[in-house]
């Protein structure tokens, strides 16, 4: 699915990812876990065609495409979802024709036919009650005015609605009560499949008892300084970063 | 200078009111004062960031020959074309509203006509209408009753010049709304100067939408004079997208208590289109409200003024003002001048103004792109997102409608 080679990013001329290397297969959840500031958003950011970032070297391979050569939402029709750290507000923006926008936008560049209008609503009515997003909430303008915890359930109503074949979470979990932590541990498990993949990126092993990764890689300074499975994060959880620098 | 007055002295016999003494006097007294004052140009405070389009190459060209009674499928409730009412319905009254031709009737009206040597004085434009009037009504709406009355201007001859004025009176504690449209028609080169005067009596309602989407050579000045008693309440909603030149300035004078008006404007140009908006609240009583709030959107090579202004008397305790002027520029050559004006002369009043002017948001856009819409799309969806929270406050869902459409069209050329 996402093939990254010996990557590397850098911005303002400062080297933030540094020989990065990655391979997620289809079916597959990596989580990646990391101190504050060591390159994970900037990866995800860099992954979605964000501009401000410059490839130092590196290939990135997505569904056997060069990901690089693609603009931002090429990238997302092509299968690929962001979930931001911090979404950002569009004022003025409607949630509803937003996301009919979003849909279709897909569906027209793989030739096939818009949703119909109904069928839309029903789905997106569906989708809010699973994450507790209330019909008021989907009355207003994108993330404008959410709360923290409410915009992060709002990414993950678009990833649903969405179903790409690659999400990157970032921080998906991070400013989200006990309760919201299990409605979008919940919303993620549903959207997770054998034909799908996705890399959550997190601070803390407790989301990973709710989304339980097939492995977990610790990055520090832009590099992927251990890989393992579950228990790595159980490690880290118990020793911290330091052991790991 | 001397042309203006060579076009009167030729057409005279043609214009509104010619026979009646005091209007001959102050179309003379106009001439007088311009000649002695010579025609606006930059250099004059009032025009310096004005187009001098609306002031070179006055027109007035009397053709009657496009006058003909069939209906368009634009049509509103009454009608001009090329300056001229259209008079298909032979009843007086419209939907309970009380419509006379100010020709028949002009003769009742000298201190409407007096009113903007006292409130827009020495305005250049406004004279102009009353030199050259072309037609005009009185539409007078009762106490009491709740309704609604759709103007549209339109040309079907090339090269028109259009002068009319249009008084308006709203009875007390009554609800009107009233929507003006600038057609867009397949002439060239016309241009109308339009001068509305609203009275809104005791506790009187108006919703005032003028919709400017008039052909691209077309040049339009209007101006509107609002006077609010006690408790009346006036809301207006300007819009303009299409003409090469638009000018328009809006006067309230809040003269009862506890009035209000909001001025609502929005505007788009593209090209080396010239779209200037001016609006003034002068509160002269006690506790009234004011919002001035206008938003632009500039492409191209195009031009945007907004000049606002708010003015509170001595008298006018507890007054609420407000003026926000936003502007989104497309392109690094479109240029957007705005000046917010605030003259406070009471002590008890809150009141504040600010301005913007920005680009499209660089994240914004990205959001909408990581979500597969392409960016012209996404700009789009950004464009319209600006200009809702002015928009939605509109009551008259047809008239939103139609705006929408227009706004639609505008960002797929
Ligand atoms: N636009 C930028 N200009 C300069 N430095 C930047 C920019 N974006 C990121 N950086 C730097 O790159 C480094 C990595 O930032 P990044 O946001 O990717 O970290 P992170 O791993 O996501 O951290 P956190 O856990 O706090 O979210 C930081 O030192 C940050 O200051
Ligand atoms: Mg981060």
């Amino acid at each position: 699915m996402l093939k990254i080679e010996n990557l590397s990013v850098s911005v303002n001329e400062k080297k933030i990812i540094k020989d990065f290397s990655i391979d997620v297969k289809r079916g597959e959840l990596h989580a990646i876990m990391g101190p504050n500031g060591s390159g994970k958003s900037t990866l995800s950011n860099f992954l979605s065609g964000r501009e401000g970032y410059q490839l130092v070297h590196g290939k990135v391979l997505f569904k056997d495409k060069n990901l690089l050569d693609l603009n931002i939402d090429e990238r997302a029709r092509l299968g690929l979802f962001l979930a931001f750290q911090y979404p950002v507000e569009l004022p003025g923006v409607s949630i509803v024709p937003f996301l009919k926008t979003a849909i279709n936008s897909k569906l027209r560049s793989k030739n096939l036919k818009e949703i119909d209008a109904l069928e839309f609503t029903k789905k997106i009515k569906e989708i809010a009650s699973f994450l507790n997003i209330t019909d008021e909430m989907l009355k207003r303008s994108v993330n404008y005015e959410f709360s923290g915890g409410e915009k992060k359930r709002y990414e993950i109503l678009q990833m649903t609605l969405l179903d790409p074949d690659l999400s990157i979470l970032d921080e998906t979990d991070s400013g989200l009560d006990i309760d919201a932590l299990k409605i979008v541990s919940k919303g993620v498990n549903r959207v997770r499949n054998k034909n799908n993949s996705m890399i959550v990126i997190t601070h803390y092993q407790r989301l990973l008892d709710y989304i339980i990764p097939d492995y977990v890689h610790i990055l520090v300074d832009g590099k992927i300084v251990k890989s393992g499975n579950k228990d790595l994060a159980i490690e880290l959880e118990k020793k911290g970063y330091e052991s790991f620098l | 200078m001397p042309e203006i007055e060579k076009l009167y002295n030729q057409n005279k016999k043609h214009l509104i009111g010619s026979e009646i003494p005091w209007l001959k006097e102050m179309r003379n007294n106009i001439l007088k004062e311009l000649e002695s004052t010579g025609i606006p140009s930059k250099k004059k405070e009032t025009w310096k960031y004005s187009d001098l389009k609306h002031v070179r190459n006055v027109k007035y060209v009397f053709d009657e020959s496009g006058i003909k009674n069939e209906r368009k499928d634009y049509f509103g409730d009454v009608n001009f074309i090329n300056g001229k009412h259209i008079s298909e319905i032979q009843e007086d009254h419209i939907k309970n509203i009380f419509i006379e031709k100010l020709e028949s009737n002009i003769i009742n009206f000298e201190k409407y006509f007096s009113i903007n040597s006292n409130f827009l004085s020495q305005d250049f434009i406004t004279d102009l209408n009353t030199i050259f009037l072309t037609d005009g009504l009185t539409l007078s709406v009762p106490n009491n009753v709740k309704t609604d009355l759709k103007i549209t201007y339109s040309n079907n001859l090339n090269s028109i010049s259009s002068y009319i004025r249009n008084i308006i009176k709203v009875g007390k504690n009554s609800e009107f709304q009233l929507i003006e449209n600038f057609n867009k028609d397949n002439t060239e080169d016309n241009s109308s100067n339009v001068f509305n005067i609203f009275w809104l009596e005791e506790g009187a309602k108006v919703e005032h939408i003028l919709i400017q989407n008039a052909q691209q050579s077309s040049k339009i000045a209007y101006s509107s004079l609002i006077f609010c008693y006690d408790n009346s309440d006036f809301e207006q909603f300007s819009f303009q997208c299409g003409s090469e030149s638009v000018k328009n300035q809006h006067t309230t004078n809040l003269i009862g208590r506890r009035s209000s008006v909001k001025h609502y404007g929005v505007y788009f140009a593209k090209d080396a289109q010239f779209v200037d908006n001016k609006t003034t609240v002068i509160h002269h009583e006690q506790e009234c409200k004011s919002n001035q709030i206008y938003k632009g959107v500039l492409s191209d090579e195009s031009n945007g003024v907004y000049l606002s202004n708010t003015l509170v008397k001595p008298e006018a305790q507890k007054t609420e003002g407000y003026q926000l002027s936003r502007g989104m520029l497309l392109s690094e050559k479109s240029v957007l001048k705005t000046k917010p004006e605030l003259k406070i002369y009471a002590d008890d009043v809150k009141c504040s103004h600010g301005s913007t002017v920005g680009e499209i948001d660089r994240e914004q856009l990205y959001y909408l792109q990581s979500r597969g819409i392409n960016k012209k799309e996404s700009e789009k969806l950004l464009i319209k997102a600006f200009t809702k929270d002015v928009l939605e406050n509109m009551k008259n869902k047809e008239s939103l409608n139609r705006i929408d459409e227009i706004i639609d069209d505008w960002l797929t050329e």
